[in-house]
């Protein structure tokens, strides 16, 4: 397999950092540059400034070289020379294919090929269950675990693919099923006859991923900017933390964090800048993985740093401040604010009950920043987006009841 | 029955092997091997499973009435010959055979014999049933004593017997000869499984003093002449891949004291009659000795009583973490860290384990009385940590039943002279820690004399302090 | 006709799956299952149980680690292995019956001559146990009878990034857990209140190498391992203060509605994540109140202070993070990694290490003392090193007062104090030129199990399977290294 990608021409280690950075390349610079009639044309996807050139990572397939098989994995130690194949099991690599990675492209995605489709499904349907329906979503061989609908999984994977691999399609089908709506409420029969839903006779129940909480905090606030592709931005992140493990100086290339600002601040997750040897830490300490091994099933743990950085972040408390101030302008009737920021939340009315604890909590944080307008001021002084013109008593109260709903197990869990 | 040509080759086989086998037995004492046959010989120990199981299948299909087809026995008959003639060569190449080597040759002689004999009447026409089944009985007999006796041979004779460990400890008396109490037991757990005489290995025995005085294939293992060249000496400390290093690699080796014992022992002469009164007291040999003679007490706390995890678990809370000391014992360490709200009805708690906590850390507590109170009653605590509290004499007092403390930390508190005299009790004390406390200096080095085994550490070494406190790097260089 | 064809294969095909799987299921139970690990955080119980089940294997000698780690590699040759032969042999070439192959680093792969060059700095011999220590560290020296010094640390790697990352997480690629990881993942965390594995850094004027947060990563382990970096700032945990104008009280109220909300949904759903989520917000309720309060220097004495150096006062200095290091120790963290950048001396080594050597010598002295007077010595182990060693040559121009030196994978020395290792001892060796081993060499994955057995672990029995396989801190080698251990 490796054989594929083994046709780059290598010049050889002879740069250090800095020099890298002046774009001297080992080998063939592995980037194509796009231009404005790229764009226009079959690139039409690329979200591109005009008269800006943008560099896309592509691998230059140069010149054909020779692999072998290293002895033990030793890089001196070339051992039994091999060529382009795959695993005959999954699907043989016959004539029909070019010798290239144009071949391997078109064998994975053959419809004869039993694993692509299958996997893709598979992925789909654990992004949007919380497990896939083969449970090691990286692993259908011999260790990984049996699906537990063989039949569901081989008729969205044939049906996948007869719709053109046509993801929103799939989705649409998922999520329009019987078994997708149902109530996530387990009753106690339920968890006994079946504690891990294996047969899906509820809706799961599953944190969601940093990226997915931090854009449903933006979306719920009015803060997202929903602009789609263009480069990684800078979002808030607790200062110093690249300078204080840098090497000093002035050495390599990123060595100062500076965040963007205005609506840039706002871009989905996906767009977040990533350093690979510092990623960003509000996406680490809800499990995003480190990008230095391939990770496909990430875990979904439940920390005290969690809870911190729902509490104390930046972005967090700017989303519940935005969103108490966008609903203090919009209602004007003081008794539906609360039920508003809930329904805008969590998109359900609030049980009674609920509801008394939330008012309960907003008339006692009203009563206590009416007497210390300070403390108001200070509270609502949270990120970069502008204030609006609303009472800061008013705006604090309800600011920390956004927070309290905020920081439900409820919000940040898909259900 | 029409057989073939190569199944009468194999009966002639087995007929040669047989013959072959009788002329062994009849003429060991005379015979000379070359070295190739005795190569030969060292297969023994690989072939002689074959038969076991080959036989031991036939036999039970004999004697439950089923087919016993005729592949399994002839594998099993020849095999057994293999085995015996095998045996004898290898039999050979040991000097002088003990009493259990004897029997086993016998006994394997009698095993291959057998299993000819039951060929032979089941390959015959006349079948003759009830003598197999006879045969098949004696042949089971045989072959569990012939591997027995082979198996006391290889592992020591004591190898099957029910392992009695108490038997084998030897009280080592006031004033114990270095040999026969000290040096002869070392042999016996170390050397002895290979030079006994049933082994013998390079004609080597390490049973008694005579023995040793003799040596073996390669002369004398101590040179009295250079006793610091001595054999023994030299194999013991060759690295553990050589070949010739003894123990081989794979026994249980020597360990550094018992090294040092034996190096010792030769250098002093390598003589029977010594004793340990004779020795001068810097002797390397007398501190050793005196620990082999007070073994420490291990850690008994196999002794103490279960507890189960649900118990720990209840217990372990945000404030006090309580773990085993290692995951299968019932020893338990007790962590307790201030809670806001700190009351001392928190160590109430912790009683149902009070006698499985042999470590409680209750440091930088606003300990009372009750908690001292309860502490106390941890009878089986080895470590206490009792630093930055406001506990005074009167508490230390209190602890007077912790006899098994080993480890006590009572930094930075009230306490006076009056409690070291507690602490004089403590006869299991290893380290005492008190810095900063109102102890006085005489009164704490009267009892650093009076217990010179007992660490205490009262503050860093003043002189110490000093050249930390003056020569600051930071600073020093900018001046 | 496709159809069909797959109806008749399909039998056969579960079939067979099925029977493998279930047999592979039956015999890795078998022997599986006393490793057999629930998932213990969506346990009903949140966070009170936080080891691993059977850890540790046997009572141990240390409970936690601190571990003192010089990133950049502080040359062997100038700190505490004394090679007198240097001296006389000056400037001669070093021989190739001693180089023996050893591949170089770009920097001095064009050099032609590799001129050996002596220290510029004397070694005096100190304590009951005559340790050679270098003029740079006279602190150390003071107390060479408490440490256990290593001359014959050896790695594969030759360049910062793989051999930190080896000595960090036993692979010299990234992405697997780091030691403290494994640790915090075996042993689970003392106090409950503060997180069991953390990360001080700091820099030092000498030349450096970047860090990276790989380094305390908990790899494919659960996140709740990975290391929590303390920083020196107002905000040591990321996240940890409350925005301006919500007081202590304020947060609590928040907190109580909070839970009780989350409590009614908890009865609606009946999944018990909600109850295991409140009792993360309350632990993260006690860490706002826990870590401030053990970062604060200031409760420190006056003779503390002056025993760690002026400097421990200036907050992200290495003095400071050793001293912080011992109040972590003593809440109970399990594994206290400090770094200090700047030993990387390729050029103008007399100088800058001297530097270096004054930011480290003084704290990190003063620590064990420090430790010892506290009875800490007895269970808490502290290690002192960098990432690999340095050349017995000559980088660059040959100049006695003004020289550098290049990576050396082959031999190097560290130092460990306490937690059930020898007091007073040096162990290994290397030849008269420093550069290769010569007695008891000792390979990271060594130094790791021997390290994981005075917390005691077995090495090779804490394991994790991810994506396969098995993976443990020491891969498929490492020995204990008895012969240090008490």
């Amino acid at each position: 397999m490796y054989s594929f990608f083994n046709n780059v021409k290598e010049k050889g280690l002879q740069w250090n950092a800095v020099e890298a950075a002046d774009r001297n390349y080992f080998a063939d610079a592995p980037y194509i540059t796009i231009s404005d009639e790229d764009t226009e044309n079959i690139l039409s996807f690329v979200n591109k400034k005009e008269a800006e050139s943008v560099n896309v990572m592509v691998m230059n397939d140069s010149l054909s070289r020779e692999t072998f098989v290293f002895n033990r994995g030793e890089y001196d130690q070339p051992a039994e020379k091999v060529t382009f194949n795959t695993p005959k099991i999954i699907l043989p690599f016959t004539d029909k294919y070019p010798k290239n990675r144009l071949g391997l492209a078109m064998w994975m995605t053959d419809e004869n090929n039993p694993l692509t489709a299958r996997v893709f499904v598979n992925r789909t349907w654990e992004m949007l269950f919380g497990v896939g329906l083969v449970e090691t979503v990286e692993d259908f061989g011999v260790q990984g675990s049996l699906p537990t609908h063989p039949k569901l999984l081989d008729w969205l994977a044939k049906d996948f693919m007869e719709h053109d691999w046509d993801i929103k399609y799939l989705i649409k089908k998922i999520m329009l099923s019987a078994t997708y709506q149902q109530t996530s409420v387990a009753s106690k029969a339920q968890k006994k006859a079946d504690p891990e839903n294996k047969l899906l006779g509820r809706a799961p129940r599953f944190r969601m991923t940093g990226e997915m909480i931090r854009d449903y905090f933006l979306t719920t606030s009015g803060l997202l900017n929903p602009e789609i592709g263009g480069p990684s931005v800078r979002p808030y992140q607790p200062a110093g933390l690249w300078e204080e493990t840098n090497a000093g100086g002035n050495r390599g290339t990123l060595t100062k964090y500076i965040p963007d600002t205005n609506e840039k601040l706002y871009r989905r997750s996906l767009y977040t800048f990533w350093k690979r040897t510092l990623p960003p830490p509000g996406m680490t300490i809800f499990d995003a993985p480190t990008r230095d091994y391939c990770e496909v099933r990430r875990q979904k743990t439940n920390t005290p740093l969690q809870a911190l950085a729902l509490q104390n972040d930046v972005q967090m408390l700017e989303a519940a401040r935005v969103l108490a101030q966008k609903t203090l302008l919009n209602n004007k009737d003081s008794e539906e604010l609360v039920k508003t920021i809930f329904k805008r939340i969590l998109l359900r009315t609030p049980k009674e009950k609920e509801l008394e604890v939330l008012k309960k909590y907003h008339n006692e944080t009203l009563m206590k920043y009416s007497s210390s307008i300070e403390d108001a001021e200070k509270l609502i002084a949270q990120g970069e987006y502008k204030q609006l013109e609303t009472d800061p008593v008013k705006t604090a109260a309800l600011m920390l009841t956004a927070q309290v709903i905020y920081n439900l197990d409820e919000t940040i869990t898909k259900e | 029955m029409d057989r073939t040509n190569s199944i009468r080759g194999l009966d002639y086989l087995i007929f040669g092997l047989t013959v072959f086998l009788i002329f062994c037995s009849i003429f060991e004492s005379q015979l000379q091997l070359p070295n190739l046959v005795a190569w030969l010989g060292r297969w023994h120990p690989l072939v002689l499973h074959f038969p076991i199981v080959l036989l031991l299948i036939a036999i039970f299909l004999g004697l439950t009435g089923k087919n016993i087809p005729y592949v399994l026995l002839t594998a099993a008959t020849l095999s057994a010959l293999i085995t015996a003639v095998t045996g004898f060569m290898l039999g050979i190449e040991a000097s002088s055979k003990g009493d259990l080597l004897q029997w086993h040759q016998w006994l394997g002689t009698a095993v291959a014999l057998l299993s000819v004999l039951w060929y032979w009447i089941f390959t015959s026409v006349a079948k003759r049933p009830i003598l197999q089944k006879i045969i098949q009985v004696f042949l089971l007999i045989t072959v569990i004593f012939a591997g027995h006796y082979g198996g006391m041979v290889t592992h020591g004779e004591d190898f099957l017997a029910i392992p009695n460990k108490k038997n084998k400890k030897i009280e080592i008396p006031e004033n114990p000869l270095i040999y026969s109490h000290i040096v002869q037991p070392i042999l016996d757990d170390k050397c002895v499984s290979c030079h006994n005489p049933n082994k013998k290995k390079g004609e080597l025995l390490l049973t008694d003093f005579l023995a040793l005085q003799e040596g073996g294939e390669n002369g004398v293992i101590i040179d009295k002449t250079n006793l610091n060249n001595s054999e023994l000496l030299n194999r013991l400390h060759l690295p553990l891949k050589d070949e010739d290093h003894m123990p081989p690699e794979g026994k249980p080796q020597l360990n550094e004291d018992e090294l040092i014992i034996i190096e010792r022992w030769v250098a002093l002469g390598a003589s029977d009659t010594l004793q340990l009164n004779q020795l001068s007291n810097n002797d390397i040999l007398v501190p050793i000795i005196n620990k082999l003679k007070n073994p420490k007490k291990k850690k008994s706390w196999a002794d103490l009583p279960e507890v189960d995890d649900e118990t720990i678990e209840k217990l372990n809370s945000d404030y006090i973490n309580i773990t085993r000391i290692a995951s299968k014992s019932n020893a338990l360490n007790v962590l307790v860290f201030s809670p806001p709200t700190y009351s001392d009805s928190l160590f109430m708690l912790l009683q149902p384990i009070s006698k499985n906590t042999v470590q409680l850390d209750a440091s930088e507590l606003p300990l009372s009385e009750i908690a001292i109170n309860i502490i106390a009653q941890f009878k089986n605590l080895e470590w206490l940590e009792l630093d930055k509290t406001p506990i005074t004499d009167v508490e230390v007092e209190k602890l007077k039943p912790l006899t098994k403390l080993e480890i006590l930390k009572v930094y930075n508190t009230a306490i006076t002279d009056k409690s070291i005299a507690v602490i004089e009790n403590f006869h299991n004390l290893k380290s005492l820690f008190v810095t900063e406390t109102k102890i006085t200096k005489t009164r704490l080095d009267e009892f650093k004399k009076t217990n010179p085994d007992v660490v205490v550490e009262d503050g860093i070494d003043k002189e110490i302090e000093e050249f930390f406190t003056q020569k600051d790097t930071a600073t020093v260089e900018e001046k | 006709m496709d159809d069909d064809n797959k109806k008749s294969e399909d039998p056969l095909k579960i079939n067979r799956r099925h029977f493998f799987s279930q047999l592979s299921v039956g015999i890795g139970s078998l022997a599986l299952g006393s490793l057999l690990i629930p998932d213990l955080f969506s346990s009903k119980d949140p966070g009170l149980i936080t080891h691993q089940l059977g850890i540790p294997q046997f009572a141990p000698k240390a409970k936690r680690i601190i571990y003192l780690f010089q990133a950049g590699a502080p040359s062997q040759l100038e700190s505490f292995d004394y090679k007198p032969t240097l001296k006389k042999r000056m400037g001669e070439d070093l021989p190739d019956s001693i180089r023996n192959g050893q591949r170089l680093t770009g920097m001095t792969s064009g050099q032609d001559k590799f001129p050996l060059m002596p220290s510029a700095v004397n070694f005096k011999q100190y304590g009951k146990s005559g340790a050679w220590v270098s003029d740079f560290f006279p602190h150390i020296g003071k107390i060479a009878d408490e440490l256990c010094f290593v001359k014959s640390m050896h790695t594969e790697a030759i360049n910062h990034d793989p051999a930190i990352t080896f000595f960090q997480t036993g692979s010299q690629q990234s992405g697997r857990p780091s030691m403290g990881s494994w640790m915090s993942y075996g042993l689970g965390s003392e106090n409950k209140n503060l997180p069991s594995f953390v990360v001080l850094t700091s820099r030092g004027k000498g030349n450096s190498q970047g860090l990276y947060s790989k380094l305390w990563s908990s790899g494919f382990l659960d996140s709740k391992h990975q290391g929590v970096l303390l920083r020196s700032g107002k905000d040591p945990v990321l996240y940890l203060n409350d925005p301006d104008g919500l007081s202590r009280s304020d947060k609590r109220h928040l907190l109580d509605n909070v839970s009780s909300l989350n409590k009614i949904h908890h009865v609606d759903t009946g999944d018990d994540e909600i109850e295991s989520r409140i009792a993360q917000y309350e632990m993260a309720y006690r860490m706002q109140m826990s870590v401030p309060d053990v970062m604060d220097i200031k409760q420190e004495p006056e003779h503390i202070i002056k025993l760690y150096g002026e400097d421990c006062q200036v907050p992200g200095t290495y003095a400071a993070n050793a001293l912080q290091a011992r109040r972590l120790a003593e809440n109970g963290v399990r594994f206290i990694q400090l770094y200090h950048q700047g030993w990387d001396q390729h050029g103008g080594l007399p100088h800058e290490m001297a530097g270096q050597a004054k930011d480290v010598d003084q704290a990190s002295a003063a620590l064990i003392l420090d430790l010892k007077q506290r009875g800490m010595l007895e269970d808490t182990l502290v290690v002192w090193g960098g990432e690999f060693g340095r050349t017995n040559y000559c980088q660059g121009n040959f100049d006695p007062k003004n020289y550098g030196r290049d990576h050396h994978p082959r031999a190097f020395s560290i130092w460990m104090a306490g937690g059930g290792i020898k007091p007073g001892i040096t162990y290994g060796k290397t030849d008269e030129f420093g550069y290769n081993v010569v007695e008891n060499p000792v390979h990271i994955n060594d130094f790791h199990a021997t390290l994981m057995h005075a917390m005691g672990i077995n090495h090779e029995e804490l394991t994790y399977k991810y994506q396969g396989r098995r993976f443990r801190l020491t891969d498929v080698a490492g020995d204990v290294v008895k012969d240090i251990l008490t």
